[in-house]
């Protein structure tokens, strides 16, 4: 198998006291789309800058196309322009002071390609983001969305090993938006480029990626296809930063032949034998499962994989209702398809399934 | 074993180098050369008591007879009211200055900016006369003028007084000085950040206060320091209006020490110490308001747009009290002073056909003038041109995360503020004659050229430095990334995004270096003689109307590279 | 110590004629050729437009050789001189210094060479060409100085609009009250010209004089000398103690009413030796041309210039001296007060400077 086009052995990054990056270790695949995706001060922008070798890493080792590029322990470090990538910034960093085409030529002057060169690959670089009419506008001139695709074709022209892309998306409307993460994939794909992506919207993230790393205080908590990670979430935090949960508080239950979560209202529900481990009986637990993995029943319907619940509000969302439902100490929002209906104060049963609930130790 | 040999040798440390650190340590070595050592020259020989020419004998003699004056400490306590009554005005009216010509639709900005520069170049000295002639009890004319009103019945103004110096710097340099390195600045700033004000529903005059002003603080203490500093030392308007009325300040003393017969430079150097430690409360506490580094970033390489605020009817109003502002405080001395220059005596109109060309036939006709004037652009282009090279990099590394000597960097650049410029000739002089350097500096434009750089390190760094804590980091790391390695990123694009700054700064330090009577004095020989010590010339001998002819001509010079500038300047930064 | 000299100048004109170590055509040619193989002169001294536009152009077509003139004030000088030979660098041949520089630094500290043997000119060498009836050495060795003006000095100027020559007859009517307030000076509390005059007044008529002058009087003290003379004109202080007769000259040329006051009742005239002494600097870079620029410039032709330049009475007989101001020219058997005085200049002018600022300070 090929080398991992990036990878990341221990890499530890300290700013004074804090741990910005906390023994990282991973690597990227060529022709993937692999995502950091975190809360904002969770160390997803110094990973990507430690690639870009805009910051030096404290220990550990970073390696792009199986050379070693940063590696405190043995004195090596290769300053970003030797490290043939490229990087489009949260703020797009297009220099005010030169034109579109100025702007995307940079990285072909640098390397001092002639100028027919650099005049065919700036305009193929411009056409592929859709900016061919503009090569004389002065960067200032352009819209936010124009922008963003100057520095995508800056960063796309000289053919990089990887693509970084920090929150690249964030600063353009909800349409827009879609639309850039639409052409972003359709461009990857033709062009099978790498890319490291990072952002905190886990919409853009499940769309984009072809595996998620989830981070969270310079730690990666999960590493995996977004399926994967939202269905098997391996944290509460993964859990919960893809996507909604609903969360019971419990006790951990187990005797000979079975064993449940007790609710705070001796409601029981039962838990699969192999997610429970090295659980003890009486554990306290957190019991997380997704809301459309719960169905709302009629009251009369009695499994062991049920509980009891009271509709307090009911919200008319267009295509479904929203229940505010009370059970065992919590409140649960859970939305329901239009064919069935309760009215507020109903009784009803909530549905669990077993091979979707995750159980944490508290 | 194998194992063994290959941990060892990793542990050898292959210390990496690590280009910020390299160039870190040259520019401490640098100025450490250029500005520590020749203070250290200074500060050591105010401990020599011994007669010149003896074996040195050390003790504190110097220092307590310098400052065991009492008139010492009044003249102290007297330049510190100064400079502090003049800063506050001052400053606010430089920051209405800059906003108005770099923020707003006012009319004729380009204009108005360009009197602040005129304004700058004019030589304090003559103004200060013209002010004496307007204001003075017994004959100035706008006593006069006042005096014809019913109501007044003894003269109002007078210029001898605190007041009177506090209205006088209020028109020469000073005020220009913030203007000028203000408003590059202000133009820089992206309309945006102002633009969420208005939106937020602040008014033009609140979002001035509240948002704009606060956002380029850096830049706004930076020039309060430098202004404060430089007012502790200003000198000739205080000698012109303050001796009249026995207000003496430190300056004075200073001066006074060295233009002794036999001069003390070690008296001169122990009052000039007072004004490190000046310094070094000012720079603390500067540290401290800008401790978080880029944090004032206003210039980003996103949405960066420089639309202008609109004042509506009120930039007529604007342009009108700019216009007057200039008018009475600037261009009336101004007058006064070109009038000055072809009359057969500055200021008596009274005496029979007092107009005459004689002095500026004498100034163009003086046989070293044009010899001067040609090692005067000399080493005013080097000045200017690889002082913004060297201090744009060394800025650089003042704002740079990595780098761990900042502090000791900035303390080194700031050290020529504090000295007047014939202590720091001496030292400098000193330096290139006792080392190496004597061999390409002694007596030479390039030695003259290096020493005003070193007496420019302040102003410049400053300016450059603030430069940089408004550009967004994101701009240089992008050119990183692309591929550009740091001396392309710095050609390709800092130096263009700061072009404005630099422009000022450059203009600034060819007219200085034109202008620099002290500096030069000791360091140039017959080969290098500049211009100005022809206006040295013109000043010991009282030939006054020369000397206005001479600054007229440097104010003329500064005009001409300021609209060549301007154009360059805009080009590089890719506007209009 | 006695400031006092006296000028005998029909002794003067009966000396005998004595041609002192006067040189040989051959001799003074062999200078001439040294000088112009060293091809240049080095002359440090104050800024000096008869220097910059009449010496330099004049020696350069007398001889071909340029002068290179180091100019900056007396402080400024010396500085760079005692830096330079700290570290080995000897840069000046000639000095052309002020007095005060000249005692203190250039003789005090041993910077420069005998000059006597070296004047050997003929025209410069003769006694007879010499007021003196030789060659004016003001030091104290008699040979490393050579003082070649001494002409009376004003005392002090009055505008004649405000006061009248007869009421300004003694020191003591500057004691009037009408004149309070009305007296400018340059300011005493630093060295130079007004702590000079200030020394004198000390000296002659004593500390309440001092006293009663500058603080009872409220006397203004400036420090341009442009803002003095532009006073006395303008009448706003109709006496000056301290102006300078370039500055005041031509403002009596332009008709404004001022009188020069040489000398008072109770206070004797003073001469000096403005503009400059000349010296020779030792380890001089170009020996022969600084000898041949010292000879040629005390010849009639080098002191003829500055004379006329400056309206400065040179020590010369031969200077045509009908176009200086009559007042300026030394009156034969009069006894003057030599403010060039070396004794004067090293000791006595501190010593009485000194008191004179303790009075000032202790009168705040």
């Amino acid at each position: 198998m090929a080398p991992p086009v990036l990878e990341f052995r221990k890499v530890v990054k300290r700013f004074d006291t804090v741990t910005a990056v906390d023994a990282v270790s991973f690597s990227v695949h060529r022709g993937e789309i692999f995502t950091l995706l975190g809360p904002s001060g969770c160390g997803k922008t110094t990973t990507l800058r430690l690639v870009a070798g805009l910051e030096e890493p404290d220990s550990g080792e970073i390696s792009i196309d199986g050379a070693t590029v940063a590696a405190p322990g043995r004195g090596i470090f290769l300053p970003p322009e030797k490290r043939r990538l490229g990087m489009v910034f949260q703020s797009y960093a297009v220099w005010p002071h030169l034109t579109v085409f100025e702007n995307v030529a940079f990285p072909l002057r640098v390397r001092r390609e002639s100028s027919e060169v650099i005049r065919e690959r700036v305009g193929q670089a411009l056409q592929t983001v859709g900016l061919a009419g503009l090569p004389d506008r002065g960067a200032t001139q352009l819209s936010g969305g124009q922008q963003q695709r100057v520095a995508l074709a800056r960063a796309l022209v000289y053919e990089p090993a990887i693509l970084l892309l920090d929150e690249p998306l964030s600063n353009l409307d909800a349409k827009l938006r879609e639309q850039m993460r639409f052409e972003l994939r359709a461009l990857q794909k033709k062009l099978s480029l790498t890319i490291l992506y990072v952002t905190h919207d886990q919409t853009e993230a499940m769309t984009l990626s072809d595996r998620i790393a989830m981070v969270n205080s310079g730690r990666l908590e999960q590493v995996g296809a977004p399926e994967e990670i939202y269905e098997r979430p391996a944290t509460p935090f993964a859990g919960q930063f893809l996507g909604r949960t609903v969360m019971l508080e419990g006790t951990f239950r187990r005797s000979a032949a079975q064993q449940w979560v007790e609710l705070a209202d001796g409601e029981r529900i039962p838990a699969r034998m192999d997610s429970t481990g090295s659980l003890i009986d009486g554990a306290r637990v957190r019991l997380i499962t997704r809301p459309e993995d719960i169905v709302i029943l009629p009251p009369d319907r009695l499994e062991p994989t049920q509980i009891d619940a009271i509709v307090e509000q009911v919200d008319y969302l267009g295509d479904c209702f929203e229940y505010y439902l009370r059970t065992a100490g919590a409140l649960l929002i859970l939305t329901a398809p239009k064919k069935d209906r309760y009215a507020v104060g109903a009784k009803v049963r909530l549905g669990f399934d077993p091979a979707r609930l995750s159980l944490y130790a508290q | 074993m194998d194992v063994t040999a290959t941990t060892a040798r990793h542990s050898i440390a292959r210390v990496r180098v690590r280009p910020i650190r390299i160039a870190e340590l040259s520019f401490v070595a640098f100025f450490a050369l250029v500005t520590g050592l020749p203070l250290l020259f200074l500060l050591g020989g105010s401990f020599n008591l011994a007669a010149p020419g003896q074996p040195a004998v050390y003790g504190l003699a110097n220092w307590a007879r310098a400052f065991s004056d009492p008139a010492t400490v009044n003249a102290l306590w007297m330049s510190f009211l100064l400079s502090g009554a003049r800063l506050i005005p001052a400053i606010v009216i430089a920051v209405l200055f800059a906003w108005l010509i770099a923020r707003t639709d006012m009319p004729g900005g380009n204009a108005i900016e360009f009197f602040c520069w005129m304004a700058y170049f004019i030589p304090d000295f003559p103004l200060t006369l013209a002010w004496i002639l307007l204001l003075d009890p017994n004959y100035g004319l706008l006593n006069s003028l006042a005096l014809e009103l019913p109501f007044v019945h003894s003269a109002p103004f007078n210029p001898y007084s605190f007041w009177g110096i506090v209205w006088v710097h209020t028109s020469t340099g000073g005020i220009w000085f913030k203007v000028i390195l203000l408003t590059p600045v202000f133009r820089r700033l992206s309309a945006a950040l102002e633009e969420a004000a208005r939106v937020a529903g602040a008014k033009t005059t609140t979002v001035l206060w509240r948002v704009t002003v606060p956002l380029l603080s850096p830049m706004i203490l930076a020039v309060a320091v430098l202004s404060f500093i430089r007012g502790l030392q200003s000198f000739n308007t205080e000698l012109l209006l303050g001796t009249p009325a026995g207000i003496y300040v430190y300056s004075t003393r200073i001066y006074d020490y060295i233009r002794r017969e036999p001069a003390s430079y070690g008296e001169a150097t122990a009052l000039g110490s007072v004004f490190i430690v000046a310094l070094g409360i000012l720079l603390f506490l500067y540290w401290r308001f800008l401790r978080g580094k880029r944090r004032f970033t206003v210039v980003t390489g996103q949405g960066y747009s420089t639309a202008r605020v609109r004042l509506g009817g009120w930039r007529y109003v604007a342009l009108a009290a700019c216009a007057l502002y200039i008018a009475i405080m600037t261009l009336l001395p101004l007058v006064f002073l070109t009038l000055g220059s072809f009359m057969r005596r500055y200021g008596f109109f009274n005496i029979s056909s007092p107009f005459t060309l004689a002095h500026w036939q004498d100034v163009l006709r003086d046989p070293i003038f044009f010899l001067a004037l040609k090692n005067s652009l000399l080493i005013a282009t080097i000045t200017a041109g690889v002082g913004v090279v060297l201090y744009s990099m060394a800025a650089y590394v003042l704002v740079s995360r990595r780098a761990v000597m900042a502090p000791v960097l900035e303390a080194f650049c700031w050290l020529p503020h504090i000295l007047p410029g014939i202590l720091l000739g001496l030292g400098i002089l000193w330096l290139f004659l006792a080392t190496p350097l004597r061999f390409v500096f002694y007596g030479t434009t390039w030695g003259i050229a290096l020493a005003l750089m070193v007496s420019d390190s302040p102003v410049t760094t400053q300016a450059f430095r603030a430069g940089y804590l408004q550009l967004g980091a994101d701009l240089e790391e992008a050119a990183r990334v692309a591929g550009a390695s740091w001396g392309y990123t710095y050609r390709r694009v800092l130096l263009p995004l700061l072009a404005p700054v630099a422009g000022a700064i450059g203009l600034m330090n060819f007219g200085g270096a034109l202008t620099s009577i002290s500096t030069p004095v000791l360091l140039y020989s017959h080969q290098s003689r500049p211009l100005a010590l022809l206006m040295l010339e013109y000043s010991v001998t009282g030939e006054l109307e020369r000397g206005a002819v001479l600054g007229l001509l440097i104010t003329a010079m500064i005009c001409v590279m300021m609209l060549i500038g301007r154009r360059l300047g805009l080009q590089l930064s890719g506007q209009q | 110590m006695r400031p006092f000299v006296i000028l005998l100048m029909a002794l003067l004109w009966s000396a005998p004629v004595l041609a002192q170590n006067s040189a040989s055509e051959k001799e003074w040619n062999t200078i001439i050729e040294g000088a112009k193989k060293e091809g240049k002169v080095v002359v440090a001294g104050s800024p000096d437009p008869v220097m910059r536009n009449e010496i330099i152009p004049k020696f350069k077509e007398r001889y071909g050789i340029p002068i290179e003139f180091i100019a900056g004030r007396s402080s400024e000088i010396s500085a760079r001189i005692k830096t330079e030979r700290g570290s080995g660098i000897y840069s000046v041949d000639v000095y052309l210094a002020g007095p005060d520089t000249t005692a203190t630094t250039l003789y005090g500290e041993k910077i420069i060479d005998p000059l006597k043997p070296l004047l050997i000119m003929p025209e410069v060498a003769n006694g007879t060409k010499w007021k003196l009836g030789k060659i004016w050495f003001a030091d104290p060795e008699e040979r490393f100085a050579v003082r070649a003006f001494s002409s009376v000095a004003t005392l002090l100027f009055i505008n004649t609009d405000q006061v009248k020559p007869e009421e300004m007859r003694s020191a003591k009517d500057l004691l009037n009250p009408k004149w309070r307030g009305k007296i400018s000076t340059e300011d005493p509390t630093t060295t130079g010209s007004g702590a000079n005059s200030a020394a004198r007044f000390y000296h002659d008529l004593g500390e309440d004089f001092v006293r009663k002058l500058y603080i009872e009087q409220k006397t203004v003290r400036t420090r341009e000398r442009r803002q003095m003379s532009d006073w006395l004109a303008r009448g706003t202080q109709p006496i000056c103690l301290s102006c300078r007769e370039d500055d005041v000259r031509p403002l009596i040329k332009e008709g404004f009413k001022i009188v020069e006051i040489f000398e008072l009742a109770d206070m004797p005239g003073s001469i000096n030796g403005s503009p400059w002494m000349l010296t020779l600097a030792n380890r001089a870079p170009n020996p022969n041309a600084a000898q041949l620029f010292a000879n040629w410039i005390l010849s009639k032709e080098g002191l003829g210039i500055y004379a006329r330049g400056y309206g400065s009475v040179s020590m010369r007989t031969d200077i045509d001296e009908t176009n200086l101001n009559p007042g300026n020219i030394p009156k034969k058997g009069v006894k003057y007060f030599d403010d060039t005085d070396w004794k004067w200049i090293v000791t006595g002018r501190q010593e009485y400077r000194e008191k004179v600022w303790q009075v000032l300070k202790t009168a705040k």
